[in-house]
């Protein structure tokens, strides 16, 4: 069930008063409790895929175990990540290797192909499997002492804010938490309502009022002129963050009322000067479990030029791997790892500006991420490279349809607070607290995103995006 | 003695609440009062049709009713016509707007315009935007409890979630130039750029019944006859080049597949049918097209007069 579901609305008031009423002497239960909320919220979805979710962790769980024991040789070790990872691979991967293998094949007149799976791939699979294999790598490489305590493991594995979409916890952060769990405190259920409400305007408001435009423009682009599919894309950069950070935010939020700490996934990515400072502010947690088990492990930087070059190339083509089994997104993936080597190579990665340098960096960065974006989105290389050539008629003269103008007017209504809100927060965060520690500021803050939710949110039931992933 | 930490969260939970049933009650003052203060659009026709509704012929449907019934020459049929189609709307809004009209005086006759709208499954929920606000009616929340949008009588409570995204229309609405004589009817003056090569295309994709909309449609033909209205199908033209070389049964009497329904519908309830769709002398005009399925201020006028022409036609000597 996802956060924007109604269903949740009712539901989410009910597990957090039964929860906080457990006497805190019954941890056991309050656990228990947690861990039988979140696999029914994920029974939901697909009762089946629940069982998947439990064979991760409990091949997880149990080869750590081993691991542990000395029961299995490093060989062996390595085995278990690989069977982990397999419904992942299984479900995600299978009909993409299997139809470029086919295409691939036919190139030589050769026409061998696999029954394909006609399977939805669950929610959250590669989310959870990352968290649930990023615990087992961490045990396998003697970071953090084996869980003993299955229902602790189910539970860090299952949790439900986090199940869809992230962030992907370590486990060296979540199962303390997990552990001793933290007593009610005002403050952080207060903060838990405040990320709560922005995320949900983040998702209601913005990503889902840009999405209309975005699929009225881009799922036709061949009926748009090149400046209307140019502002489609910029609109899916727009949609894509705020509903990815939505998300994000709203499980922030319902793990702080439930008294976790989760991971901040976003630091205003779009504000970044170089497209290796975006993947330091865009989904933080991934970016991480990258560098900790993919990057650092290849080498990192503690090699020659060109074999570090070679491994940020390497992390991001698992990562656009990760992403989704589509051409596109290996694409997506390389053009950020081939843009993080340029940039590495001219040094401007750690370079810092200022004042309209700074913006002109921040605007290039955009366009880059943005042009991959528009990759990212497209069903097919063929439909991402023709939306680029419909912008590229731009030179031809600046013809722009008003179709879906009310759309915007609304979109425009939501990006008020939600550029008011990235500018102060990212340059003026003095400013920013000294305003919200007044409480009547606060409180029209609230009251006044909580009515635009309704007034100007759009209520068609999507899904969040990396939900797909 | 200092409150808990739960005290005190749950104490500032409930206020934030009362604060936000007030900020509710506010919008259910302010929304009728900008909806009753409109000069023109959706929002003054909406006003029209659920407060001060008199007419004696109702025009309803999708966009292809809203640009094809001028109402000034409906007038002729005796009493005062009204444009009350919608676009990309069916009989979920036609029912919820005749029984609003109805409630202040029932019309006479009744036009319905047929579309793919009226019987196609698809996103029901879109049929209910512009019932949503008038939700605290019994009739109109009977007709959204049956699209069964989920806790839809909880959300109906709430006078901001019924008029979710009316909030920019409301505005804009407050300052249109709308001519009041068009009376709901929105006249396209473009011509048609792409009706010189079409061809006629009869429909053959399969339609997907909607047994929730098939259950409204009934409702609507079953209201208007317990209210004493005359109601009658219709079906506007369509552009086809090709009509004058067509065999004249296919013109005027053979209907493409997503629209039989209405045809079966019409015959079991003895609703008359005027079939419109290709007709010599319009269906072949490109200058009275907006495009291939809109006619412009040109084509819904001569359209109009034959419209008038057949339901005289229909009611005898």
């Amino acid at each position: 069930m996802f956060f924007t579901d109604f269903k949740f609305f009712l539901l989410m008031p009910i597990l957090f008063v039964v929860y906080w009423l457990i006497p805190v002497r019954m941890n056991w239960l309050k656990k228990m409790f947690l861990l039988v909320a979140s696999y029914m919220l994920y029974v939901n979805f697909n009762p089946a895929y629940a069982l998947l979710l439990l064979a991760i962790s409990l091949i997880t769980f149990w080869g750590a175990k081993l691991l542990e024991k000395d029961m299995i040789c490093v060989r062996g070790g390595k085995v278990v990540a690989v069977v982990a990872l397999m419904p992942l691979l299984i479900f995600k991967y299978y009909n993409f290797i299997n139809e470029s293998v086919f295409s691939f094949l036919s190139l030589f007149h050769l026409r061998f192909q696999l029954p394909g799976l006609n399977w939805a791939i669950p929610v959250g699979i590669s989310f959870f499997t990352f968290q649930a294999l990023g615990y087992y790598l961490d045990v396998y490489h003697k970071r953090i002492p084996v869980e003993k305590n299955l229902v602790d493991y189910l539970l860090f594995v299952s949790f439900f804010p986090q199940i869809a979409s992230g962030p992907i916890s370590k486990a060296s952060e979540l199962l303390p938490q997990i552990k001793s769990l933290a007593p009610f405190s005002y403050d952080k259920a207060a903060r838990g309502c405040r990320y709560f409400l922005w995320g949900l305007f983040l998702k209601i408001a913005v990503a889902d009022r840009a999405g209309l435009y975005v699929a009225l423009v881009l799922d036709h682009y061949q009926n748009f002129s090149g400046l209307n599919c140019l502002f489609a894309s910029f609109m899916y950069s727009l949609q894509i963050y705020a509903d990815f950070a939505g998300y994000s935010f709203m499980a922030i939020g319902t793990a702080k009322l439930l008294g976790f700490d989760l991971i901040n996934n976003f630091n205003h990515p779009y504000f970044s000067m170089s497209v290796t400072d975006f993947w330091r502010r865009w989904h933080i947690s991934l970016s991480r479990w990258l560098k900790d088990y993919v990057y650092i492990p290849l080498g990192g930087n503690r090699c020659s030029k060109a074999r570090n070059y070679l491994n940020i190339m390497a992390t991001f083509l698992v990562s656009g791997i990760w992403h989704g089994a589509n051409w596109t997104f290996i694409l997506w993936g390389l053009i950020h790892g081939l843009c993080q080597v340029i940039e590495k190579a001219f040094g401007l990665q750690k370079s810092e500006s200022k004042g309209l340098i700074r913006f002109a960096r921040v605007l290039g960065t955009f366009l880059i991420v943005s042009f991959a974006w528009i990759l990212f989105r497209s069903p097919t290389v063929a439909d991402a490279f023709n939306v680029v050539q419909q912008i590229t008629t731009l030179y031809k003269g600046f013809n722009i349809s008003m179709e879906g103008v009310e759309m915007l007017a609304y979109l425009a209504v939501a990006f008020v607070p939600f550029a008011l809100f990235e500018i102060i927060h990212e340059f003026y965060k003095d400013f920013y607290h000294a305003i919200m520690c007044r409480v009547i500021v606060r409180w029209c803050v609230y009251i006044a995103l909580l009515s635009l939710i309704i007034l100007i949110g759009v209520f068609d039931g999507s899904e969040f995006i990396y939900a797909n992933f | 003695m200092p409150i808990s930490d739960k005290k005190k969260f749950a104490l500032k939970v409930f206020v934030f609440a009362v604060c936000m049933v007030l900020v509710d009650c506010l919008c259910g003052i302010c929304f009728p009062l900008l909806q009753s203060h409109a000069k023109g659009g959706s929002t003054r026709m909406n006003y029209y049709v659920s407060d001060e509704c008199d007419v004696d012929i109702l025009v309803l449907g999708s966009s292809r009713a809203q640009h094809h019934y001028v109402p000034r020459i409906l007038d002729s049929l005796g009493g005062v016509a009204y444009n009350a189609g919608n676009d990309g709307m069916g009989a979920v809004l036609g029912l919820g707007r005749y029984q609003m009209c109805a409630e202040k005086h029932v019309p006479k006759i009744v036009i319905h315009d047929i579309s793919s709208f009226d019987y196609q499954r698809d996103d029901n929920s879109k049929y209910l935007k512009y019932l949503r606000p008038y939700g605290d009616r019994p009739y109109i929340r009977n007709i959204i409890s049956q699209i069964g949008e989920p806790f839809i009588d909880l959300k109906m409570l709430s006078n901001m979630y019924r008029n979710s995204s009316r909030i920019i229309p409301n505005i804009r609405d407050l300052f249109a130039n709308d001519n009041p004589d068009n009376r709901g009817y929105l006249p396209l003056y473009k011509k048609c750029k792409n009706c010189d090569h079409n061809s006629l295309k009869v429909d053959s994709s399969s339609l997907v019944l909607d047994s929730i909309k098939l259950k409204i449609f009934d409702q609507f033909i079953l209201e208007t006859t317990r209210r004493g209205s005359k109601l009658y199908f219709a079906i506007s033209p369509k552009f086809s080049s090709e009509i004058g070389e067509s065999s004249d049964s296919l013109v005027t009497h053979k209907l493409p597949p997503s629209y039989a329904y209405a045809e079966s519908l019409a015959k079991r309830y003895n609703i008359p049918l005027l079939n419109n769709m290709y007709i010599l002398g319009i269906s072949d005009n490109p200058d009275f097209f907006a495009d291939q399925t809109h006619l412009n201020n040109e084509g819904a006028l001569a359209y109009s007069r034959k419209i008038v022409q057949d339901l005289r036609n229909s009611e005898g000597p």
